[in-house]
């Protein structure tokens, strides 16, 4: 993109696979009509989208809530504006690569809560499942409505400097980011008005109706209008944004706990024209707090019975509860495993290599490489419990040590991947800044959907690998351009 | 001031649609609906954004909403004794804001939907003036008569439209035809509420025609002109009130009892020939019976 002055400037991070630019400074193939058509952007037409995008997230409200900050309790989503765009062969290769995936993830839950075949053939040691945490002993043969525990799954990917894609983690439980999937797409024909149709690119917004399909179709009751309706902490959750918009765009009810009852192991939700059954939760409450009487008795957030009701079938639930086994990070390491020894196949995407740090030959190994690796707590999210070794201080390494010596099953290393990097407006200039992909996919009966590109997450601090958005992170639109 | 506000809401809509999916809009097939093409004679549509502009703030077209929103304010300049201040006052802001050459730069190279909403939400605050400032009278009456005759008006040549597919092209299954009526007209949500179903035409005709809570529908305008023509009777002579009367209950049988999502495409269409002539004949018994000379 010679001439322009944004991009003049922009250079490409070392060993590291740049999304926009390939070796040379040539822009990738995909990117070419966006780089046409924004080849004669001046700084100030560039400033100018970029504080309408700030207006648009502003006025329309499209915030997170942060759980400790000085700044109050609703923080604006940071955007980027330049889309993240991916080749529709590319996406074709994730896609299938995740179905595969999911596939094989929710066969091993209807497994480990029943037979426990992939157990006692071997593949995964027992001690594994029993020491998870989030392994529920409560859902131990509970059937499940269509065999159906991932409704909803976001598949976490990061692109090495080889340009292959690696499954980071996988989020079965209650994954967030899908609005400001949506969101970001709005604002992106905002500012960039004519652009993605002329890219091609593929449409997001189906992602809605294909999940109130899937949960309408979980309803036990005969009846042409199942009642739906999404469970939220409230609205001190730092994703109450995404539950408020999701429940909008489908027309169910959103409730919290308080506004459902279970009697007789049914749930009923409680409405000016009283009680009336409720058929399908979509539940952005973690399992702990569900049920007061079955799980954590000091939650507020659940409903006392749920449990019951659920398991009397009286109630479906999305995602079903115990999926945090299939998505822990100990368990991480046996996905290829499960896809051959479940599925047959070989799998499709890459998974970064885990150390156990049970064993002592590994946990010595990450020990004497601790610059290079990355450390995890199995059972944390959001980036928080991470070390990462060659930005941690030593104090913090040695901390993290004695804590992984104390209590070794709670922690995983990983090497650190060099996430690839994409052009991102940051302070007036074009600067490289490091991105994941987290790609949404709904598992209903008819199979598995999955919405074209899904959330970019941007690590928008300089030198950062931290892409959350609780640690600073912000995202972009993600296109996956089609056929011209 | 409603076709406007009707105008403005499919503008945006469709523009929306043709941004965020993957079937081109017709954009032709609005211009014929909305005002006629800007010229192109061998009849190819125009940008979407040459399109915006034509509907939008073309003077040359005779339909656009800048010419509208003349004709109101003069209306109702020359009838400032019957308005509020406050009425003529958000009219008059309307037709600055619309004048300004930043509405122009805001549809040919910035954001068009800003423009759009700006023009919108100056349409909802005139509609909140007139609400909250008019005294309940003969003025108060004639103007909701006519609004809520216009928008039934528009609600039915917009479903004759997207009930022919004319819209959006290649919509085999007609769900981003039906999308974009439903959001054109502020529904999307409350269909998403009341049919769990997915979009299904049936539905969301049924919605259209004789959802009474849906306030763009054609049952819910027509329920709204015969209240406000009945309190009109003490002001008019009897036999004027009982021929509106007629002419009203007439249109609102006409919907209240058709089985509009049983209906196939061409009794659709036949339904809606006659509402629309039902229609026009409400309109034509208001100028024979309270605007005429006797």
């Amino acid at each position: 993109m010679k001439g322009n002055p944004l991009f003049d400037r922009y250079a490409p991070l070392h060993a590291v696979w740049d999304e926009m630019f390939s070796g040379g400074g040539r822009v990738r193939e995909h990117y070419d009509r966006f780089a046409a058509a924004i080849q004669d952007l001046s700084p100030e037409e560039m400033f100018r989208k970029d504080e309408l995008a700030k207006k648009l997230f502003m006025t329309q409200g499209i915030t997170f809530t942060v759980y400790s900050s000085g700044e109050g309790i609703e923080k604006i989503f940071p955007f980027d504006i330049i889309p993240r765009i991916m080749a529709d062969a590319e996406w074709k290769f994730i896609e299938s690569g995740i179905k595969q995936r999911l596939r094989a993830l929710n066969t091993f839950l209807k497994d480990i809560y029943n037979q426990q075949f992939i157990v006692n053939d071997g593949i995964i040691p027992a001690s594994l499942i029993y020491s998870c945490p989030n392994y529920l002993r409560e859902m131990v043969n509970v059937p499940v409505p269509f065999d159906i525990y991932t409704h909803i799954a976001g598949i976490d990917l990061i692109r090495d400097s080889d340009g292959s894609f690696y499954v980071l983690e996988d989020n079965l439980r209650t994954p967030s980011g899908v609005s400001y999937m949506l969101e970001n797409r709005s604002i992106t024909y905002r500012i960039f008005p004519d652009l993605l149709p002329r890219n091609n690119v593929r449409p997001v917004r189906g992602y809605t109706d294909v999940l109130l399909r899937n949960l309408l179709w979980l309803a036990n009751r005969q009846s042409s209008k199942p009642t739906v309706v999404l469970l939220t902490p409230g609205i001190y959750n730092s994703a109450f944004f995404e539950h408020s918009t999701l429940a909008r765009l489908m027309g169910v009810e959103l409730v919290e706990g308080r506004d459902l009852v279970v009697d007789n192991h049914i749930v009923y939700m409680k409405t000016t024209k009283g009680l009336k059954q409720v058929d399908v939760i979509y539940r952005r409450v973690d399992d702990e707090f569900l049920d007061p009487l079955v799980f954590r008795p000091d939650s507020m957030l659940g409903v006392p019975g749920m449990y019951s009701a659920y398991r009397k079938g009286n109630v479906a639930i999305v995602n079903a509860m115990g999926n945090g086994i299939a998505d822990d990070k100990a368990v991480y390491p046996y996905v290829p495993k499960m896809i051959r020894y479940y599925l047959n196949e070989d799998p499709i995407l890459k998974t970064v290599p885990t150390y156990h740090l049970e064993d002592p030959e590994s946990r010595q190994y990450v020990f004497d490489n601790i610059e290079r690796m990355v450390v995890k707590r199995t059972n944390e999210s959001g980036g928080y419990g991470m070390v990462i070794g060659n930005a941690a201080t030593e104090a913090e390494l040695e901390g993290v040590k004695d804590e992984i010596c104390a209590t070794p099953r709670q922690f995983i290393a990983q090497p650190t991947i060099s996430l690839s990097a994409a052009p991102c407006y940051v302070d007036g200039e074009v600067r490289p800044r490091r991105v994941d992909l987290r790609p949404f996919a709904l598992y209903g009966p008819d199979g598995v959907d999955i919405v074209p590109g899904g959330l970019t997450r941007v690590a928008l601090r300089e030198g950062s690998l931290v892409v959350n958005s609780s640690q600073g992170g912000g995202s972009k639109d993600t296109w996956v351009v089609g056929q011209p | 001031m409603e076709r406007s506000t009707c105008l403005l809401r499919v503008a945006r809509t469709h523009y929306i649609a043709s941004q965020d999916d993957m079937l081109p809009l017709n954009w032709k097939a609005i211009l014929d609906a909305y005002g006629s093409s800007p010229g192109k004679e061998n009849g190819t549509p125009d940008s979407p954004q040459d399109v915006l502009g034509y509907l939008l703030l073309e003077r040359q077209n005779d339909a656009s909403v800048i010419n509208n929103i003349m004709r109101a304010r003069e209306n109702a300049r020359a009838v400032q004794d019957h308005i509020t201040k406050e009425m003529w006052q958000a009219l008059n802001d309307y037709h600055h804001l619309i004048r300004d050459p930043s509405m122009g730069e805001h549809l040919t190279g910035g954001d068009p939907v800003s423009a759009m909403d700006m023009l919108i939400r100056q349409s909802m605050l005139y509609y909140g003036m007139a609400d909250t400032t008019m005294a309940r009278g003969e003025a108060s009456y004639f103007l909701n008569c006519g609004r809520f005759l216009e928008r039934a008006l528009q609600c039915v040549l917009l479903l004759e439209r997207k009930a022919s597919g004319a819209f959006v092209q290649g919509d085999d299954t007609g769900v981003t035809e039906w999308r974009t009526f439903l959001y054109s007209m502020s529904g999307y949500e409350l269909y998403q509420k009341t049919y769990r179903e997915g979009i299904r035409s049936a539905s969301v005709l049924q919605m259209a025609v004789v959802n009474a809570q849906f306030p763009h529908s054609l049952l819910y305008c027509l329920q709204q002109v015969h209240r406000n023509c009945e309190r009109l009777q003490p002001e008019t002579e009897e036999r004027s009130y009982q021929e509106m009367d007629f002419l009203i209950g007439n249109a609102v049988h006409l919907v209240r009892y058709s089985r509009i999502h049983q209906a196939g495409r061409e009794e659709v269409a036949s339904f809606l020939e006659r509402a629309r002539t039902e229609l026009g004949a409400i309109a034509g018994g208001f100028d024979e019976h309270y605007f005429g000379l006797h």
